[in-house]
C-alpha cells in the first residue's frame, strides 16, 4: 500500500474500536505506525474521529421519552392484555378442539360401526325372542300396518322371499328411527313355541352411516343367524334366519 | 420475568442510543421522538419473531432506519436535491477547528451529506458497531458500507475544515463535483 492507500482505508477507522479486526485495518494500521508523516496523521485523524463522536454522543434525550414510551406500551396492553390478539385467537381454536373432539369422535367412532351394530341388534331381536303387532299372511296388511305406523312400507322382496310365507311383522327402532320387521317361515320345522324362523328388516338407507351401497346381498353368520345385508333403491334390507345360509340363499 | 418488566429493561437500555441515531437522521425532536417510539411500538408487535437474542440491538437500529426510510418515502417536502445547486441553503458552517466544534453545527454538516451517507457515519460514530454490523442494519453489502463511510467521513471532514478547504478539495477531485 502506498501513503494514500493507508490513509483510504484508515479513513474508516476508530481507535479503539472492532475496526482493527479487519484485516485491511490492521495491515495498513502496521504500515502507518512505521512511517513518521502517516503515524502523525493517524494521530490527528484519531483526534479528530473521537472529538466527532463525542459531539454526537451528546445529543440529549428529551425528557419523558423513556416514560412516553412505556405508557404506550402498557395503553396497548391493556387493549390486547395477554400478551397478543394472536395468542388469544390460538388459545380459543385449542379450546374448541378440546371441546369439539370428544363429540366429533363420538360422531365419527359411532358412523364407522353404525352398521355392524345394527345388523347385529337386529340379530338380536330375532334370537332374544319379540312380540309380532300383527299376524297374518295377509303381505298386504303388512305393508298397510307398517305404512299407518310410519314405518317403511314400500320395500322391495326378492323373488325367493315373495315365495315364502308371511306370518307377520312388528316395527322396531333403530336411534329414533323406524325399522320394519316382516316374519316369515322357511318351511322348515319350527322350533316350539315359534311362529316363524325367517325375518326381514328394512329400514331406510340413510339411517345408518354406513350402511353397504346398493348391490348384491353379503351372506355373514352373526351370532346363531345367518345374515343377507343388501341395500336397494334408499333402502336396507337384513334378511336373517336360524336356518344354515343355504337355505338363506333360496329366499334372495 | 415478565413480559412488562423485559419491554422496561429492553427500553432502558436502548431508547438513548436509539434517539441519537434518530435524531441525526431527522434532526429534530418530535421526529426523533416519533421514530423511537414507533420502532419499540414495531418490537412488542414482531419482537418475540427474533430467535437471537444477541441480535436485540441490530434489530432496532434495522427497524429505526426502516421507519425512518418510510416515512422519508411518504413525505413530498423533502425532494432530493444535488448540493451543487443547493449550496445557498445550506447551513453556514464557519470554518471552526473540530476541537471547537458543537453538536448542532455537527449535524447540521452532516445533514448537508448526500442522504446515502448519512446513515452510516451516523451509526460509525455513535455506536461500536463494525462495519459488517453496519451493513447489516443498513441491509446493503459490506463493500458497499466501507465505500460509503469513506465517502462519507470525506466529504464530512471536508465540510467541517470550511468551505475553502471544502472547494479546493472539490476542484482537485472530479468525484465531489457531482455532490
Amino acid at each position: 500500500m502506498n501513503r494514500e492507500d493507508v490513509k483510504n482505508v484508515l479513513g474508516i477507522y476508530r481507535p479503539g474500536s472492532p475496526d482493527e479486526l479487519d484485516p485491511e485495518v490492521r495491515e495498513a494500521l502496521g504500515q502507518a505506525r512505521q512511517d513518521p508523516e502517516l503515524a502523525q496523521w493517524l494521530q490527528d485523524h484519531g483526534r479528530r474521529q473521537v472529538q466527532i463522536r463525542q459531539q454526537l454522543q451528546r445529543i440529549t434525550v428529551p425528557a419523558g421519552l423513556k416514560e412516553r414510551i412505556l405508557a404506550e406500551h402498557q395503553a396497548r396492553e391493556k387493549i390486547i392484555p395477554w400478551p397478543s390478539l394472536r395468542y388469544w385467537l390460538a388459545a380459543a381454536a385449542v379450546v374448541a378442539v378440546l371441546v369439539g373432539l370428544p363429540f366429533w369422535l363420538r360422531t365419527n367412532l359411532r358412523s364407522s360401526t353404525d352398521f355392524a351394530k345394527y345388523q347385529t341388534e337386529m340379530a338380536a331381536v330375532a334370537l332374544r325372542g319379540y312380540a309380532m303387532e300383527l299376524n297374518t299372511h295377509d303381505a298386504g296388511a303388512i305393508r298397510q300396518y307398517l305404512g299407518q305406523h310410519q314405518a317403511p312400507d314400500d320395500f322391495v322382496l326378492p323373488g325367493g322371499l315373495q315365495q315364502a310365507v308371511v306370518a307377520g311383522c312388528a316395527i322396531e327402532s333403530w336411534q329414533g328411527r323406524k325399522a320394519a320387521m316382516v316374519c316369515f317361515r322357511t318351511g322348515q320345522p319350527l322350533p316350539a313355541g315359534a311362529e316363524s324362523d325367517l325375518w326381514l328388516f328394512v329400514i331406510d338407507q340413510g339411517a345408518v352411516a354406513d350402511a353397504p351401497a346398493n348391490g348384491r346381498p353379503v351372506v355373514a353368520k352373526i351370532n346363531r343367524l345367518s345374515v343377507a345385508t343388501w341395500s336397494q333403491a334408499g333402502k336396507l334390507y337384513v334378511l336373517s334366519t336360524t336356518a344354515n345360509a343355504g337355505v338363506l340363499q333360496k329366499f334372495l | 420475568m415478565s413480559d412488562g418488566r423485559q419491554f422496561e429493561e429492553l427500553v432502558g437500555e436502548y431508547y438513548e442510543p436509539l434517539y441519537q441515531f434518530a435524531y441525526t437522521l431527522t434532526r429534530e425532536a418530535a421526529g426523533a421522538c416519533d421514530l423511537v417510539q414507533q420502532t419499540f411500538c414495531v418490537w412488542a408487535a414482531k419482537g418475540h419473531q427474533l430467535r437471537d437474542g444477541t441480535k436485540v440491538k441490530t434489530w432496532l437500529f434495522t427497524t429505526l432506519h426502516r421507519e425512518f426510510l418510510g416515512s422519508r418515502r411518504r413525505q413530498t417536502r423533502f425532494p432530493h436535491m444535488d448540493l451543487e445547486g443547493a449550496e445557498t441553503e445550506l447551513p453556514v458552517v464557519e470554518p471552526v477547528a473540530t476541537s471547537r466544534l458543537d453538536t448542532e453545527r455537527l449535524l447540521a454538516t452532516l445533514a448537508a451529506l448526500d442522504e446515502v451517507y448519512q446513515a452510516p457515519v451516523a451509526l460509525f460514530y455513535l455506536q461500536d458497531y463494525s462495519y459488517q454490523e453496519i451493513a447489516e442494519i443498513l441491509g446493503v453489502p459490506l463493500g458497499t458500507v466501507k465505500s460509503r463511510l469513506a465517502r462519507g467521513l470525506d466529504r464530512l471532514h471536508g465540510m467541517l475544515e470550511g468551505p475553502q478547504a471544502w472547494n479546493l478539495k472539490k476542484q482537485t477531485n472530479p468525484e465531489y463535483k457531482t455532490l
